[in-house]
Protein backbone atom coordinates (compact mmCIF):
# COMPACT_ATOMS: atom_id res chain seq x y z
CA UNK A 1 0.00 0.00 0.00
CA UNK A 2 1.24 3.19 -1.30
CA UNK A 3 0.24 6.50 0.35
CA UNK A 4 0.35 9.69 -1.73
CA UNK A 5 0.40 12.71 0.27
CA UNK A 6 -0.86 16.07 -1.47
CA UNK A 7 0.65 18.46 0.20
CA UNK A 8 -0.82 22.08 -0.05
CA UNK A 9 3.11 23.92 -1.47
CA UNK A 10 3.12 27.79 -0.92
CA UNK A 11 6.33 29.08 -1.18
CA UNK A 12 6.24 31.85 1.49
CA UNK A 13 4.05 34.27 3.33
CA UNK A 14 1.61 36.55 0.66
CA UNK A 15 1.41 40.15 1.26
CA UNK A 16 -2.61 39.22 1.73
CA UNK A 17 -1.16 36.50 4.74
CA UNK A 18 1.48 39.08 6.05
CA UNK A 19 -1.53 41.60 6.44
CA UNK A 20 -4.07 39.27 8.08
CA UNK A 21 -1.78 38.53 10.59
CA UNK A 22 -0.51 42.20 11.46
CA UNK A 23 -3.93 43.11 11.58
CA UNK A 24 -5.52 39.89 14.19
CA UNK A 25 -1.93 40.92 16.70
CA UNK A 26 -3.39 44.94 16.00
CA UNK A 27 -7.06 43.58 17.02
CA UNK A 28 -4.91 41.94 20.62
CA UNK A 29 -3.36 45.57 21.21
CA UNK A 30 -6.92 47.47 20.66
CA UNK A 31 -8.77 45.17 23.12
CA UNK A 32 -6.04 45.67 25.74
CA UNK A 33 -5.99 49.30 25.38
CA UNK A 34 -9.67 49.59 25.21
CA UNK A 35 -9.95 47.20 29.08
CA UNK A 36 -7.31 49.92 29.93
CA UNK A 37 -9.31 52.81 29.23
CA UNK A 38 -12.53 50.79 30.28
CA UNK A 39 -11.12 50.24 33.41
CA UNK A 40 -9.97 54.06 34.19
CA UNK A 41 -13.07 55.53 33.52
CA UNK A 42 -14.94 52.49 35.54
CA UNK A 43 -12.71 52.55 38.45
CA UNK A 44 -12.09 56.46 38.50
CA UNK A 45 -16.01 56.92 38.20
CA UNK A 46 -17.83 59.14 40.84
CA UNK A 47 -20.69 60.46 42.36
CA UNK A 48 -21.28 64.07 43.46
CA UNK A 49 -22.11 64.55 47.44
CA UNK A 50 -23.61 68.01 48.10
CA UNK A 51 -24.54 68.71 51.79
CA UNK A 52 -25.87 72.64 51.97
CA UNK A 53 -26.61 72.37 55.76
CA UNK A 54 -22.76 71.35 56.64
CA UNK A 55 -21.32 73.68 53.85
CA UNK A 56 -19.68 70.32 52.16
CA UNK A 57 -19.45 68.90 48.26
CA UNK A 58 -17.63 65.97 47.81
CA UNK A 59 -16.77 63.51 45.16
CA UNK A 60 -16.95 59.65 46.08
CA UNK A 61 -16.19 56.23 44.17
CA UNK A 62 -19.21 55.06 42.15
CA UNK A 63 -21.46 51.90 43.13
CA UNK A 64 -20.14 52.86 47.22
CA UNK A 65 -23.25 52.85 49.38
CA UNK A 66 -23.37 56.41 51.23
CA UNK A 67 -24.87 56.81 54.71
CA UNK A 68 -25.88 60.37 56.27
CA UNK A 69 -27.74 58.52 59.45
CA UNK A 70 -24.70 58.89 61.63
CA UNK A 71 -26.71 61.48 63.41
CA UNK A 72 -23.72 62.79 66.16
CA UNK A 73 -20.89 60.35 64.83
CA UNK A 74 -20.19 61.58 61.36
CA UNK A 75 -21.98 64.16 58.62
CA UNK A 76 -21.66 60.90 56.48
CA UNK A 77 -19.78 58.08 55.11
CA UNK A 78 -19.17 56.03 52.24
CA UNK A 79 -18.10 52.27 52.10
CA UNK A 80 -17.14 49.92 49.11
CA UNK A 81 -19.95 47.11 49.91
CA UNK A 82 -18.84 45.23 46.99
CA UNK A 83 -15.14 44.58 48.53
CA UNK A 84 -15.17 40.97 50.69
CA UNK A 85 -13.77 41.27 54.30
CA UNK A 86 -13.86 44.69 55.77
CA UNK A 87 -15.42 47.13 54.03
CA UNK A 88 -13.39 50.10 52.84
CA UNK A 89 -14.80 53.27 54.26
CA UNK A 90 -14.57 57.11 53.66
CA UNK A 91 -16.44 59.55 56.52
CA UNK A 92 -16.57 62.91 57.14
CA UNK A 93 -17.14 64.17 60.55
CA UNK A 94 -17.42 67.25 62.76
CA UNK A 95 -16.26 68.15 66.35
CA UNK A 96 -17.39 71.16 68.06
CA UNK A 97 -14.02 72.80 69.39
CA UNK A 98 -12.70 76.47 70.88
CA UNK A 99 -11.18 78.54 69.16
CA UNK A 100 -7.73 77.90 70.68
CA UNK A 101 -8.07 74.16 70.13
CA UNK A 102 -4.84 72.37 68.65
CA UNK A 103 -5.32 70.03 66.13
CA UNK A 104 -2.80 67.75 68.02
CA UNK A 105 -5.35 68.13 71.20
CA UNK A 106 -8.51 66.74 68.96
CA UNK A 107 -6.18 63.92 67.82
CA UNK A 108 -5.36 62.66 70.90
CA UNK A 109 -8.68 62.85 72.08
CA UNK A 110 -9.89 60.32 69.00
CA UNK A 111 -6.86 58.42 69.97
CA UNK A 112 -7.60 57.79 73.44
CA UNK A 113 -11.43 57.31 73.01
CA UNK A 114 -10.51 54.70 70.43
CA UNK A 115 -8.17 53.03 72.48
CA UNK A 116 -10.75 52.15 74.59
CA UNK A 117 -13.15 50.60 72.15
CA UNK A 118 -11.28 49.05 69.09
CA UNK A 119 -9.17 46.23 69.89
CA UNK A 120 -5.02 46.30 69.67
CA UNK A 121 -5.68 50.19 68.20
CA UNK A 122 -2.23 51.22 67.78
CA UNK A 123 -0.84 54.85 66.53
CA UNK A 124 1.52 54.86 63.64
CA UNK A 125 2.59 58.43 63.00
CA UNK A 126 0.97 61.43 63.60
CA UNK A 127 2.37 64.58 60.89
CA UNK A 128 1.24 67.75 59.16
CA UNK A 129 -0.39 67.27 56.34
CA UNK A 130 0.40 69.52 52.86
CA UNK A 131 -2.44 67.55 50.60
CA UNK A 132 -4.84 70.38 50.99
CA UNK A 133 -3.74 73.67 49.69
CA UNK A 134 -3.03 76.46 51.63
CA UNK A 135 -5.39 74.80 54.69
CA UNK A 136 -3.46 73.52 57.40
CA UNK A 137 -3.97 70.01 58.71
CA UNK A 138 -2.64 66.98 60.14
CA UNK A 139 -2.57 63.72 59.39
CA UNK A 140 -2.68 60.76 62.11
CA UNK A 141 -2.40 56.94 60.94
CA UNK A 142 -3.23 54.23 62.82
CA UNK A 143 -4.19 50.25 63.46
CA UNK A 144 -6.62 47.96 64.90
CA UNK A 145 -8.19 45.03 64.56
CA UNK A 146 -11.74 44.48 63.65
CA UNK A 147 -14.08 41.67 64.11
CA UNK A 148 -17.33 41.13 62.71
CA UNK A 149 -19.93 41.57 64.70
CA UNK A 150 -22.22 38.94 63.29
CA UNK A 151 -20.74 35.81 64.84
CA UNK A 152 -23.10 34.08 62.39
CA UNK A 153 -20.36 35.55 59.76
CA UNK A 154 -17.59 33.16 60.86
CA UNK A 155 -15.18 35.93 59.20
CA UNK A 156 -11.54 36.13 60.37
CA UNK A 157 -10.82 39.24 61.95
CA UNK A 158 -8.93 42.09 59.62
CA UNK A 159 -6.12 43.99 60.31
CA UNK A 160 -7.54 47.51 59.63
CA UNK A 161 -5.41 50.38 58.78
CA UNK A 162 -6.80 54.01 58.96
CA UNK A 163 -5.71 58.09 58.21
CA UNK A 164 -7.76 60.88 59.88
CA UNK A 165 -7.07 64.11 58.24
CA UNK A 166 -8.05 66.87 60.70
CA UNK A 167 -8.81 70.07 59.22
CA UNK A 168 -9.69 73.14 61.97
CA UNK A 169 -12.72 75.65 61.07
CA UNK A 170 -15.24 77.92 61.92
CA UNK A 171 -14.80 76.24 65.63
CA UNK A 172 -15.36 72.72 64.78
CA UNK A 173 -12.80 70.17 63.44
CA UNK A 174 -13.26 68.60 60.61
CA UNK A 175 -12.16 64.80 60.33
CA UNK A 176 -11.93 62.81 57.25
CA UNK A 177 -11.41 59.43 58.16
CA UNK A 178 -10.59 56.30 55.91
CA UNK A 179 -10.77 53.06 56.69
CA UNK A 180 -9.28 50.11 54.71
CA UNK A 181 -8.01 46.51 55.29
CA UNK A 182 -4.81 46.84 55.55
CA UNK A 183 -4.03 44.80 52.90
CA UNK A 184 -5.31 47.16 50.50
CA UNK A 185 -4.82 49.86 51.93
CA UNK A 186 -2.16 51.33 49.06
CA UNK A 187 -4.66 50.87 46.56
CA UNK A 188 -7.61 52.25 48.31
CA UNK A 189 -5.57 55.91 49.69
CA UNK A 190 -5.48 56.32 45.77
CA UNK A 191 -9.03 56.69 45.85
CA UNK A 192 -8.66 58.49 49.13
CA UNK A 193 -6.15 61.36 48.25
CA UNK A 194 -9.08 61.56 45.13
CA UNK A 195 -11.42 62.36 47.46
CA UNK A 196 -9.16 64.83 49.50
CA UNK A 197 -8.34 66.77 46.70
CA UNK A 198 -12.13 67.23 45.47
CA UNK A 199 -13.44 67.81 49.14
CA UNK A 200 -14.95 71.27 49.38
CA UNK A 201 -16.20 72.65 53.27
CA UNK B 1 -20.85 -16.84 -9.50
CA UNK B 2 -23.23 -15.05 -11.66
CA UNK B 3 -22.04 -11.62 -11.16
CA UNK B 4 -18.29 -12.60 -12.27
CA UNK B 5 -20.12 -14.79 -15.23
CA UNK B 6 -21.45 -11.48 -16.22
CA UNK B 7 -18.78 -9.56 -15.98
CA UNK B 8 -16.45 -11.52 -18.17
CA UNK B 9 -18.96 -11.58 -20.55
CA UNK B 10 -19.02 -8.17 -20.84
CA UNK B 11 -15.92 -7.01 -20.44
CA UNK B 12 -14.38 -9.81 -22.57
CA UNK B 13 -11.23 -9.72 -20.72
CA UNK B 14 -9.66 -12.47 -19.50
CA UNK B 15 -10.20 -11.19 -15.97
CA UNK B 16 -12.46 -13.44 -13.85
CA UNK B 17 -13.42 -10.55 -11.53
CA UNK B 18 -12.86 -7.26 -12.29
CA UNK B 19 -9.15 -5.87 -10.54
CA UNK B 20 -10.10 -4.25 -6.96
CA UNK B 21 -9.68 -0.48 -7.44
CA UNK B 22 -7.19 1.02 -4.98
CA UNK B 23 -9.23 1.98 -1.51
CA UNK B 24 -8.84 5.89 -1.29
CA UNK B 25 -7.44 5.95 2.01
CA UNK B 26 -7.49 9.81 4.70
CA UNK B 27 -4.04 9.50 5.99
CA UNK B 28 -5.15 12.00 8.95
CA UNK B 29 -6.35 11.77 11.85
CA UNK B 30 -10.10 12.90 12.37
CA UNK B 31 -10.75 16.09 14.02
CA UNK B 32 -14.39 16.10 14.96
CA UNK B 33 -15.11 12.34 16.13
CA UNK B 34 -12.06 13.40 18.52
CA UNK B 35 -13.20 16.36 19.60
CA UNK B 36 -16.90 14.48 20.25
CA UNK B 37 -15.38 12.02 22.37
CA UNK B 38 -13.58 14.54 23.95
CA UNK B 39 -16.34 17.27 24.58
CA UNK B 40 -18.38 14.19 25.30
CA UNK B 41 -16.94 11.95 27.64
CA UNK B 42 -15.97 15.47 29.54
CA UNK B 43 -19.84 16.31 29.18
CA UNK B 44 -20.26 12.94 31.31
CA UNK B 45 -17.81 13.04 33.83
CA UNK B 46 -18.84 16.14 34.91
CA UNK B 47 -22.88 15.12 35.10
CA UNK B 48 -21.79 12.52 37.11
CA UNK B 49 -20.08 14.42 39.46
CA UNK B 50 -22.49 16.99 40.14
CA UNK B 51 -24.72 13.64 40.65
CA UNK B 52 -22.44 12.33 43.05
CA UNK B 53 -22.06 15.58 44.85
CA UNK B 54 -25.89 16.30 45.44
CA UNK B 55 -26.06 12.59 46.84
CA UNK B 56 -22.70 12.18 48.75
CA UNK B 57 -21.41 15.59 50.53
CA UNK B 58 -17.59 15.29 49.58
CA UNK B 59 -15.40 16.29 52.40
CA UNK B 60 -13.14 19.13 52.86
CA UNK B 61 -10.29 17.67 52.24
CA UNK B 62 -10.30 15.97 49.00
CA UNK B 63 -12.31 19.79 47.23
CA UNK B 64 -8.31 20.19 46.15
CA UNK B 65 -7.02 17.24 44.86
CA UNK B 66 -10.40 16.68 43.14
CA UNK B 67 -9.84 19.97 42.14
CA UNK B 68 -6.78 19.44 40.16
CA UNK B 69 -8.01 16.28 38.63
CA UNK B 70 -11.02 17.88 36.74
CA UNK B 71 -8.67 21.14 35.90
CA UNK B 72 -6.29 18.46 34.42
CA UNK B 73 -9.15 16.70 32.74
CA UNK B 74 -9.96 18.19 29.55
CA UNK B 75 -5.93 17.97 29.14
CA UNK B 76 -6.19 14.12 29.68
CA UNK B 77 -9.15 13.66 27.54
CA UNK B 78 -7.45 15.84 24.58
CA UNK B 79 -4.27 13.19 24.89
CA UNK B 80 -6.44 10.12 25.18
CA UNK B 81 -8.71 11.04 22.18
CA UNK B 82 -7.66 13.74 19.34
CA UNK B 83 -3.72 12.99 20.37
CA UNK B 84 -3.56 9.16 20.43
CA UNK B 85 -5.83 9.24 17.10
CA UNK B 86 -2.85 11.55 15.71
CA UNK B 87 -0.37 8.80 16.89
CA UNK B 88 -2.48 6.32 15.41
CA UNK B 89 -3.00 7.98 12.05
CA UNK B 90 -0.56 7.11 8.89
CA UNK B 91 0.54 10.76 8.32
CA UNK B 92 -0.22 12.44 12.28
CA UNK B 93 -0.18 15.81 12.59
CA UNK B 94 3.25 17.37 14.06
CA UNK B 95 4.11 19.74 16.63
CA UNK B 96 0.67 19.29 18.07
CA UNK B 97 2.04 18.58 21.84
CA UNK B 98 4.38 22.10 21.03
CA UNK B 99 1.71 23.79 20.21
CA UNK B 100 -0.38 22.36 23.46
CA UNK B 101 2.62 23.27 25.90
CA UNK B 102 3.44 26.39 24.25
CA UNK B 103 0.11 27.59 24.50
CA UNK B 104 -0.35 26.46 28.29
CA UNK B 105 3.47 28.67 28.98
CA UNK B 106 1.95 31.30 27.01
CA UNK B 107 -1.50 31.44 29.51
CA UNK B 108 0.16 31.26 32.67
CA UNK B 109 3.27 33.81 31.45
CA UNK B 110 0.96 36.49 30.05
CA UNK B 111 -2.56 35.79 29.28
CA UNK B 112 -3.57 34.97 33.29
CA UNK B 113 -1.41 37.56 34.57
CA UNK B 114 -2.81 39.63 32.25
CA UNK B 115 -6.43 39.19 32.97
CA UNK B 116 -6.77 38.70 36.61
CA UNK B 117 -3.93 40.55 37.93
CA UNK B 118 -3.26 43.66 35.77
CA UNK B 119 -6.79 44.36 33.91
CA UNK B 120 -8.42 42.84 36.84
CA UNK B 121 -11.17 42.57 35.10
CA UNK B 122 -13.19 40.98 37.68
CA UNK B 123 -12.80 43.25 40.25
CA UNK B 124 -15.00 46.16 38.23
CA UNK B 125 -16.09 44.25 35.22
CA UNK B 126 -18.98 42.10 36.66
CA UNK B 127 -21.17 44.87 38.12
CA UNK B 128 -21.66 46.92 35.23
CA UNK B 129 -24.81 46.86 33.12
CA UNK B 130 -25.26 44.52 30.56
CA UNK B 131 -23.88 45.69 27.07
CA UNK B 132 -20.80 47.02 29.00
CA UNK B 133 -20.08 43.55 30.41
CA UNK B 134 -20.58 41.84 26.97
CA UNK B 135 -18.20 44.35 25.67
CA UNK B 136 -15.55 43.25 28.24
CA UNK B 137 -16.01 39.96 28.58
CA UNK B 138 -15.60 39.84 24.79
CA UNK B 139 -12.32 41.47 24.88
CA UNK B 140 -10.95 39.89 27.61
CA UNK B 141 -12.27 36.47 27.86
CA UNK B 142 -12.66 36.71 23.79
CA UNK B 143 -9.93 38.19 22.34
CA UNK B 144 -7.05 38.13 24.51
CA UNK B 145 -6.65 34.58 24.25
CA UNK B 146 -7.69 34.27 21.01
CA UNK B 147 -5.10 36.21 19.76
CA UNK B 148 -2.30 34.94 22.03
CA UNK B 149 -3.99 30.88 20.70
CA UNK B 150 -3.44 32.35 17.18
CA UNK B 151 -0.28 33.38 17.99
CA UNK B 152 0.84 30.39 18.97
CA UNK B 153 -0.05 28.44 16.43
CA UNK B 154 0.91 30.93 13.29
CA UNK B 155 4.59 30.54 14.70
CA UNK B 156 4.74 27.02 15.31
CA UNK B 157 2.47 24.50 12.86
CA UNK B 158 0.81 27.37 10.62
CA UNK B 159 3.76 27.83 8.36
CA UNK B 160 5.47 24.00 7.55
CA UNK B 161 2.46 21.57 9.07
CA UNK B 162 -0.82 22.80 7.51
CA UNK B 163 -1.41 20.49 4.71
CA UNK B 164 -5.18 20.49 4.86
CA UNK B 165 -7.40 22.77 6.43
CA UNK B 166 -8.58 20.57 8.85
CA UNK B 167 -4.73 21.01 10.36
CA UNK B 168 -6.31 24.56 11.62
CA UNK B 169 -8.77 22.87 13.92
CA UNK B 170 -6.74 20.44 15.26
CA UNK B 171 -3.88 22.74 16.12
CA UNK B 172 -6.53 25.51 17.61
CA UNK B 173 -7.73 22.77 19.94
CA UNK B 174 -4.43 21.71 21.25
CA UNK B 175 -3.88 25.31 22.06
CA UNK B 176 -7.34 25.51 24.05
CA UNK B 177 -6.55 23.22 25.28
CA UNK B 178 -3.20 23.91 26.82
CA UNK B 179 -4.57 27.49 27.48
CA UNK B 180 -6.74 26.00 29.50
CA UNK B 181 -5.18 23.68 31.84
CA UNK B 182 -3.47 26.66 33.07
CA UNK B 183 -6.59 29.12 33.69
CA UNK B 184 -8.48 25.94 35.70
CA UNK B 185 -5.20 24.80 37.80
CA UNK B 186 -5.17 28.43 38.75
CA UNK B 187 -9.17 28.73 39.62
CA UNK B 188 -9.18 25.65 41.75
CA UNK B 189 -5.40 26.10 43.16
CA UNK B 190 -6.56 29.78 44.23
CA UNK B 191 -10.70 29.44 45.36
CA UNK B 192 -10.42 25.78 46.00
CA UNK B 193 -14.20 25.35 45.36
CA UNK B 194 -16.49 22.31 45.84
CA UNK B 195 -16.67 19.51 43.24
CA UNK B 196 -19.93 20.51 41.60
CA UNK B 197 -19.18 23.97 41.39
CA UNK B 198 -14.91 23.36 39.86
CA UNK B 199 -17.04 20.65 37.32
CA UNK B 200 -19.61 22.85 36.05
CA UNK B 201 -16.97 25.72 35.73
CA UNK B 202 -14.60 24.14 33.87
CA UNK B 203 -16.83 22.41 31.52
CA UNK B 204 -18.26 25.87 30.95
CA UNK B 205 -15.09 27.36 29.69
CA UNK B 206 -14.15 24.46 28.17
CA UNK B 207 -16.86 24.87 25.90
CA UNK B 208 -17.31 28.61 25.26
CA UNK B 209 -12.90 28.62 24.23
CA UNK B 210 -13.73 25.15 22.25
CA UNK B 211 -16.47 27.35 19.92
CA UNK B 212 -14.32 30.23 20.11
CA UNK B 213 -11.14 27.90 18.76
CA UNK B 214 -13.48 26.42 15.66
CA UNK B 215 -14.39 29.81 14.55
CA UNK B 216 -10.68 31.28 14.41
CA UNK B 217 -9.58 27.83 13.47
CA UNK B 218 -11.77 28.71 10.20
CA UNK B 219 -10.03 32.22 9.71
CA UNK B 220 -6.69 30.31 10.43
CA UNK B 221 -7.38 28.12 7.50
CA UNK B 222 -9.49 30.19 4.96
CA UNK B 223 -5.53 32.44 5.66
CA UNK B 224 -3.66 29.47 4.85
CA UNK B 225 -5.32 27.91 1.74
CA UNK B 226 -7.10 30.52 0.10
CA UNK B 227 -6.87 34.15 -0.85
CA UNK B 228 -9.42 35.81 1.39
CA UNK B 229 -9.46 39.61 2.67
CA UNK B 230 -6.76 40.74 4.85
CA UNK B 231 -9.79 41.33 7.73
CA UNK B 232 -11.03 37.78 7.39
CA UNK B 233 -9.40 36.51 10.49
CA UNK B 234 -9.54 39.67 12.48
CA UNK B 235 -13.25 39.43 11.48
CA UNK B 236 -13.86 35.69 12.95
CA UNK B 237 -11.57 36.39 16.11
CA UNK B 238 -14.21 39.21 16.90
CA UNK B 239 -17.55 37.30 16.06
CA UNK B 240 -16.03 34.30 18.19
CA UNK B 241 -15.19 36.51 21.00
CA UNK B 242 -18.65 38.22 20.89
CA UNK B 243 -19.95 35.32 21.14
CA UNK B 244 -18.46 34.67 24.30
CA UNK B 245 -19.15 37.76 25.81
CA UNK B 246 -22.86 37.30 25.30
CA UNK B 247 -22.55 33.89 26.25
CA UNK B 248 -20.70 35.07 29.52
CA UNK B 249 -22.72 37.57 30.37
CA UNK B 250 -25.86 36.16 29.61
CA UNK B 251 -25.01 33.11 31.39
CA UNK B 252 -24.57 34.63 34.52
CA UNK B 253 -27.99 36.56 34.34
CA UNK B 254 -29.81 33.38 33.65
CA UNK B 255 -27.64 30.80 36.20
CA UNK B 256 -26.87 33.25 39.23
CA UNK B 257 -28.66 33.11 42.68
CA UNK B 258 -32.01 34.92 42.15
CA UNK B 259 -32.76 37.81 44.80
CA UNK B 260 -35.22 36.01 47.24
CA UNK B 261 -36.75 35.69 50.77
CA UNK B 262 -36.59 32.38 50.90
CA UNK B 263 -33.58 29.98 50.07
CA UNK B 264 -31.94 30.37 47.00
CA UNK B 265 -28.89 28.93 45.18
CA UNK B 266 -27.03 29.40 41.60
CA UNK B 267 -29.32 27.66 38.99
CA UNK B 268 -25.35 25.87 37.89
CA UNK B 269 -26.94 23.32 35.72
CA UNK B 270 -28.42 26.02 33.65
CA UNK B 271 -24.98 27.16 32.72
CA UNK B 272 -23.95 23.61 31.71
CA UNK B 273 -26.53 23.11 29.32
CA UNK B 274 -26.38 26.39 28.05
CA UNK B 275 -22.51 25.49 27.15
CA UNK B 276 -22.86 21.95 25.85
CA UNK B 277 -25.40 23.48 23.46
CA UNK B 278 -23.06 26.47 22.31
CA UNK B 279 -20.59 23.74 21.84
CA UNK B 280 -22.86 21.58 19.61
CA UNK B 281 -24.48 23.97 17.51
CA UNK B 282 -21.00 26.07 16.69
CA UNK B 283 -19.45 21.86 16.11
CA UNK B 284 -22.16 21.74 13.40
CA UNK B 285 -22.21 24.96 12.34
CA UNK B 286 -18.13 24.81 11.66
CA UNK B 287 -18.23 20.89 10.38
CA UNK B 288 -20.93 22.43 7.65
CA UNK B 289 -18.93 25.17 7.24
CA UNK B 290 -15.29 23.51 6.91
CA UNK B 291 -17.02 20.88 4.74
CA UNK B 292 -18.80 23.41 2.24
CA UNK B 293 -15.29 25.04 1.30
CA UNK B 294 -13.46 22.24 1.25
CA UNK B 295 -16.00 21.20 -1.44
CA UNK B 296 -15.98 24.33 -2.91
CA UNK B 297 -11.99 24.67 -3.05
CA UNK B 298 -12.10 21.22 -4.99
CA UNK B 299 -14.47 21.94 -7.16
CA UNK B 300 -12.63 25.09 -8.20
CA UNK B 301 -9.47 23.11 -8.82
CA UNK B 302 -11.15 20.22 -10.91
CA UNK B 303 -12.43 23.20 -12.92
CA UNK B 304 -9.29 24.62 -12.88
CA UNK B 305 -10.06 28.22 -11.49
Amino acid sequence: MTIIEQRFIQPGVTTRQRWSNYFAVLLGVIAVVTLLNLRASIVTATVVYRNDAEGIVATYPQNWLIDENGGVDYIFRVRNMQEVGFKTTFRVSAIPTSTDTARRTVLDALAMERAQTFSNYRILSVEPYTGLGETEASIASYQYIATDQNPFQQSLPAVVQGVDVLVLSREQAIVITMLSDAASFEENSVLFERFLTDLEF
Amino acid sequence: MEFGTENVRSTGTGYIVPPVEDEEIYPYARVWPGLAAMAGTLFGVVVAVVLISAVVDPPRNIWSPLGVLLALLPGLLWCLFPWLAERRAELGRERLFAVFIISALLANALGYPLIQHWLAVDSWGAQQPLFTRILIYSLAIGTIPEVLKYLVVRYVAWQDYFRIRADATAYSIAATIGYLTVLHLHYVLEASPPPDTAAIRIFSTTAIALSNSLIVAYGISEMRFSMPSPLLLPGVISIASLISGVVFAVRGNLSNTRLTLAVSTPRLLISLIISAVLLMGISLAMVFLFNTTERQAEEAQGTGL
